[in-house]
């Protein structure tokens, strides 16, 4: 059974009034427990209203999203139990703090779920660990600390809830490349730890192409490719009619094809670097 | 729930009312305001009833949008009714039950008065219905210009109305947003006492607040980066201009105030 499954969703933004504007036409989705999927997709396209339909804070207009084969739908107590089960964070999380210290912030999760006091401090403390927010800061102001340190408390304030599907939206937006890397090695720790489900919205092909294993592109509303990584990015021409590009790497590989260099579609750097060392241990000229 | 605000809401349109200057509208809507107050008989309120009438067809606004301005104001319209029903006495006794005494004087006057402050309402809400909150601003500040004589910041008030107007619109959504992340690590807002309830606000308040204040920071320090000093020597990008027409209405209007003060003295 997918651990998520959406059977023709669609959601419809103030239907029947002047504004009226389809968000979500018809998507049908299964992921499966632990596969740390990419949705890419232009401004509009329709993710962050998808990923707001996994956890019940928006209810689809037609069809349905199942949870674990239960309908999200089903009652308010099960979506608000749904919350727990598939942690979400927003866009620039670092907006949502307002507990006096990190560690309060961090607890609010769990004690929303009414956890006892020594539960609690273990997992504050476990997830504060994964994202790497010291424990001297524990007791400081949350709007005492850095960019990146807020970024990391916000989402450590997720990862507390431990929830079985992590649903992360641009969490790399605005960081600095250093700051992007160690979030993205963070998530892809909290994933192996813990065999979460990890669902990954972002606009950089470079970061998802390198951690995730299967890529979800959406359109206008719908979903236009799904596939492997290295599928996906092959049809570059289609990436590029819809407003998307492919990695660089994927690039640099395509021209060294076009000069006859006989190397595979690649997607991260590591590939090309490989494949062109062993064309040159071949004694191939490249 | 937030969605549902509809502060000063400007439907676009432009019919004669919308064109008219910013200032035209606002003295007569108080002008209006002070005609209703002198009226006291069916005549009068006749009069200023057609007038609204007359002024809502002009300007093309739907009534059910007006009506629905009317709607969170209910309760006050039926307890002022209620109070001048039961306590205004004179005429004849109609019935006396308790406390509660029915009087001719009494329906007369709840009568009136409901009528008076839907009437106030919907005056007031054809005014903003029809000018941006922009334009509102902007003949304000040109009306109460000659306070700056007084020292009165006429232009610093008009500036910061505006900036409010601006972001209520923008707070909204940051407020929306906020929620929702919170209701993701399952706050609840909606459940529970009226005790837990305005405490489970607090995580959606203080984000609020903050992000209030980092955009005051960042809209000063735009403002300032683009040479911002106060009113003085400031000139504008869209001048307001009386045209003939805006004369013709405010002047219709002092006659018809004229009138309602006429027909109140001879207590018609």
């Amino acid at each position: 059974m997918p651990t998520i499954k959406t059977e023709a969703l669609t959601h419809v933004y103030s239907p029947g009034g002047p504004f009226e504007s389809t968000a979500l036409e018809n998507v049908n989705i299964e992921i499966a427990q632990g596969e740390f999927v990419g949705l890419i997709g232009h401004t509009g396209s329709g993710k962050s209203t998808f990923v707001q339909h996994l956890n019940g804070l928006l209810l689809p207009t037609g069809g349905r999203v199942l949870l674990d084969g239960t309908d999200l739908n089903l009652s308010k107590k099960f979506r608000h139990e749904a919350r727990f089960k598939v942690g979400l964070v927003f866009q620039y999380p670092e907006y949502q703090l307002f507990e006096e210290t990190v560690y309060k912030d961090i607890s609010f999760g769990p004690r929303n779920m009414k956890l006892s006091k020594q539960e609690i401090d273990v997992r504050v403390r476990e997830a504060a660990g994964f994202v790497g927010v010291p424990e001297e800061i524990f007791e400081k102001s949350p709007l005492e600390l850095s960019g990146g340190q807020k970024r990391r408390t916000a989402i450590a304030g997720v990862i507390a809830m431990r929830p079985e599907v992590l649903v992360l939206d641009e969490p790399t937006a605005g960081l600095d490349p250093e700051g992007c890397e160690s979030i993205l090695k963070n998530i892809s720790d909290y994933r192996k730890a813990t065999g979460a489900t990890v669902i990954l919205v972002s606009h950089s092909m470079e970061d998802i192409a390198r951690i995730a294993d299967r890529l979800i592109v959406f359109d206008g509303g719908s979903v236009c490719m799904d596939g492997r990584p290295e599928e996906i990015f092959s049809d570059a021409q289609r990436l590029r009619s819809i407003g998307l590009d492919v990695p660089i790497v994927t690039d640099i590989a395509a021209k060294l094809r076009e000069l006859r260099v006989p190397v595979p579609c690649c997607y991260t750097v590591a590939q090309l670097r490989d494949a062109l060392i062993s064309l040159k241990k071949e004694g191939a000229p490249c | 729930m937030l969605k549902d605000i509809t502060l000063g809401q400007y439907f676009p349109g432009n019919s004669f009312i919308h064109r008219l200057d910013p200032r035209t509208k606002l003295v007569c809507t108080i002008i209006y305001i002070a005609a209703l107050f002198v009226a006291k008989s069916y005549i009068t309120y006749g009069a200023l009833l057609l007038l609204l009438v007359l002024s809502v067809a002009v300007s093309k606004i739907r009534p059910s949008a007006l009506f629905k301005g009317l709607k969170p104001l209910a309760f006050i319209i039926i307890f002022t009714a209620i109070l001048n029903l039961f306590y205004i006495k004179g005429g004849k006794e109609i019935f006396t039950w308790w406390v509660f005494t029915l009087t001719t004087e009494g329906i007369k006057t709840a009568f009136f008065m409901v009528f008076r402050i839907m009437m106030l309402i919907t005056g007031t809400f054809l005014l903003t219905y029809t000018t941006t909150p922009m334009a509102l601003t902007d003949g304000l500040e040109l009306i109460m210009n000659p306070l700056k004589k007084l020292r009165v910041p006429v232009h610093e008030f008009s500036m910061m109305m505006s900036i409010a107007l601006r972001f209520i619109p923008t707070l909204i959504e940051e407020a929306d947003k906020i929620s929702n992340a919170q209701k993701a690590r399952g706050a609840d807002f909606e459940t529970g006492k009226l005790t837990e309830r305005a405490k489970a606000l607090l995580p959606l308040l203080v984000p609020l607040f903050v992000s209030a204040f980092r955009r005051a920071d960042e809209l000063a320090i735009a403002m300032e980066s683009r040479c911002y000093h106060g009113g003085e020597g400031r000139t504008r990008m869209k001048k307001l201009s009386m045209r003939a027409a805006d004369f013709v209405t405010i002047a219709a209007f002092i006659i018809f105030l004229a009138g309602i003060i006429v027909l109140a003295r001879y207590s018609l």
